[in-house]
């Protein structure tokens, strides 16, 4: 927003009723009131609410047809603005409206920044993502699920695109460069796991293959959308391209670094085959960073910053893709014999979460070992509450972990 | 349930919600008469509402598009044209930064670019700007998607800066 339209706004706060204005209004309603009586039998209820933000008419607003009673009862014993025990849950549980109004509605109610808005609503295309990977893992992948989920995806994606836009109007290219990129990169991964589901899971395939479908054309659209955002800033036509490609140096080594301690940590539970891929692509991350090294000496700050944005698209994708890859395989030993793992399961997404959220470039706090940790939980021994705590820039919605089990 | 005075809780909410309905419906129709007006007849007709035996959910945003409806009943029975509905057909005034020292009694400046864009830009802008509306709201209100709510957003605003510009 502009800042004139700002300064004009707050002119506005001026204007209101005179006191005696209001009041001479005020007796008139109330004569007509008091001539217009409300039906017998009905004016002892509550016939309207004048307060409006708790959580119960949040749920009576959006989704009416949720089972409510049992919600209700939830959201009493949880106390919380947001609900653990609905952060795992896919389409089709009881708790998913939950996790879709309450825990993502309240997160990014809480983002102030427009960039941090957009970080979230792609991050939030990627649960969308997840969790259809879930269910395709489980053969319950179905068509109304599937159509579902394309609709949600088609808001989520327009949604994204229309932030990406308020941030190039406010004339902040990198981040929307940045988001655009996340976005492709996000695409691509998931696309890429479940080009594997499809193959590995025969009751899911034509399912998946009809999302894959719809996908590959996103991802398509997106990487002509970024490569348009890039040739802004490479063209020049921004100010302080030097500044943004250093800055984006910097960012996409702290990006390889961190995945770099993501993989050592979690290479155990990842298998060979995975690993030497997550190490491939980061070899061609730096080599890459190496690339844009040499633009850089030779000034050629827009081509340099286009190089590493590449880099860090890469090592973003590998990271994404050994997430995946765990969560998945923890899912496949699950749906075999460890249930009792599942509630390991919830807090870990809670701190996928708040990884993501650490996850923002560019910033110069945001060391690799902080924000980071991924517990994990098939060993079952090195979360530790500390990680679980950290990284709450959502201090609004954690209120000291409770969970639920429901033992529906 | 509780016994609950709703003449009451009526007029409490009168209190709560009246200054701001006043100052969207003044901004939308540029007379402090006229908004007058409609702040009175808004608040009836709610009241009518629940009269016959309705009940609302949530009483702000239903204040809200009671308002709006209003507010687009009346310019369409205006006799002389108004600004609003010029505009609403593409008519763009040319108004020029007069004297600033006039332009700087409130509300005025932005009562100039406002007269500017079309109405559903305008009601959306003001909505959210001066009313701090959630684009959620807006959307239930102006019984619209929010996706639909958000793009009409980005582009009023969009129109608004090129006329601050200017």
């Amino acid at each position: 927003m502009p800042t004139s339209f700002k300064k004009l706004l707050r002119e506005t706060k001026k204007i209101s009723f005179t006191t005696n204005e209001k009041t001479s209004i005020r007796n008139t309603l109330s004569l007509f009131i008091q001539k217009n009586p409300v039906r017998n039998g009905l004016e002892n209820r509550h016939r309207f609410q004048i307060h409006q933000r708790s959580f119960l008419t949040l749920l009576n607003w959006f989704e009416p047809k949720t089972a409510m009673p049992i919600i209700l009862v939830i959201t009493l014993l949880v106390g919380a603005t947001t609900s653990y025990a609905a952060d795992e849950s896919l389409p089709g549980d009881l708790l998913y409206p939950l996790k879709l109004h309450v825990n993502e509605g309240v997160r990014g109610a809480l983002t102030l920044s427009a960039e941090g808005r957009a970080e979230w609503e792609a991050r939030i295309l990627e649960r969308r993502l997840e969790e259809a990977e879930k269910l395709a893992l489980k053969g319950e992948f179905n068509t109304e699920t599937r159509e579902n989920l394309e609709s949600r995806l088609e808001d989520r994606v327009t949604k994204i695109q229309v932030r990406i836009e308020a941030l190039e109007e406010d004339e902040d290219f990198e981040s929307a460069a940045d988001i655009s990129s996340r976005f492709e990169t996000s695409l691509r991964a998931h696309i890429r796991i479940l080009e594997k589901l499809s193959s590995n899971n025969p009751d899911s395939k034509t399912e998946v293959d009809l999302l894959l479908a719809k996908l590959k054309i996103k991802e398509e659209l997106a990487a002509t959308a970024r490569k348009e955002k890039e040739s802004k800033i490479s063209s020049g036509r921004v100010l302080g391209v030097r500044a943004a490609a250093e800055g984006k140096l910097k960012a996409s080594e702290n990006k390889i670094a961190e995945v770099r301690k993501f993989l050592e940590r979690t290479k155990e539970s990842l298998g060979a085959e995975a690993t030497a891929e997550a190490e491939a692509r980061l070899k061609l991350a730096e080599d890459t960073i190496t690339q844009g090294r040499v633009k850089l000496d030779a000034e050629l700050y827009g081509d340099a910053f286009v190089l590493f944005q590449k880099a860090h698209r890469i090592a973003q994708e590998a990271k994404l893709l050994i997430k995946a890859r765990r969560e998945l395989e923890i899912d496949l030993r699950l749906n075999g014999k460890f249930e009792t793992e599942e509630d390991d399961g919830e807090l870990e997404v809670e701190n996928d979460d708040e990884d993501e959220d650490e996850d923002i470039e560019e910033d110069d706090e945001n060391t690799p070992e902080e924000g980071d940790e991924h517990p994990n939980t098939i060993d079952g021994n090195e979360k530790t509450r500390e990680e679980t705590n950290n990284g709450t820039k959502n201090r609004g919605a954690i209120e000291g972990g409770i969970r639920i089990d429901l033992g529906l | 349930m509780k016994t609950v005075n709703t003449n009451e809780e009526f007029l409490k909410a009168y209190d709560a919600f009246a200054d701001a309905i006043f100052r969207h419906c003044y901004f939308r129709v540029y007379s402090r008469e006229e908004a007058k007006d409609l702040v009175q007849d808004t608040f009836i007709r709610t009241w009518e509402y629940l009269r016959d035996g309705n009940t609302i959910e949530n009483l702000k945003a239903f204040l809200y598009r009671v308002a709006n409806n209003l507010i687009i009943d009346t310019s369409r029975k205006r006799k002389t044209v108004s600004l609003e509905e010029l505009t609403d057909h593409g008519f763009q005034p040319q108004v020029k930064n007069q004297n600033p020292i006039e332009a700087k009694i409130d509300g005025e400046q932005l009562k100039k670019v406002l007269e500017q864009i079309e109405n559903h830009y305008r009601e959306v802008i003001i909505m959210r700007y001066i009313d701090d509306l959630s684009p959620r709201e807006i959307a239930w209100i102006l019984e619209e998607t929010e996706n639909a709510i958000s793009v009409r957003l980005h582009r009023g605003l969009k129109k608004v800066r090129q006329l601050l510009d200017t």
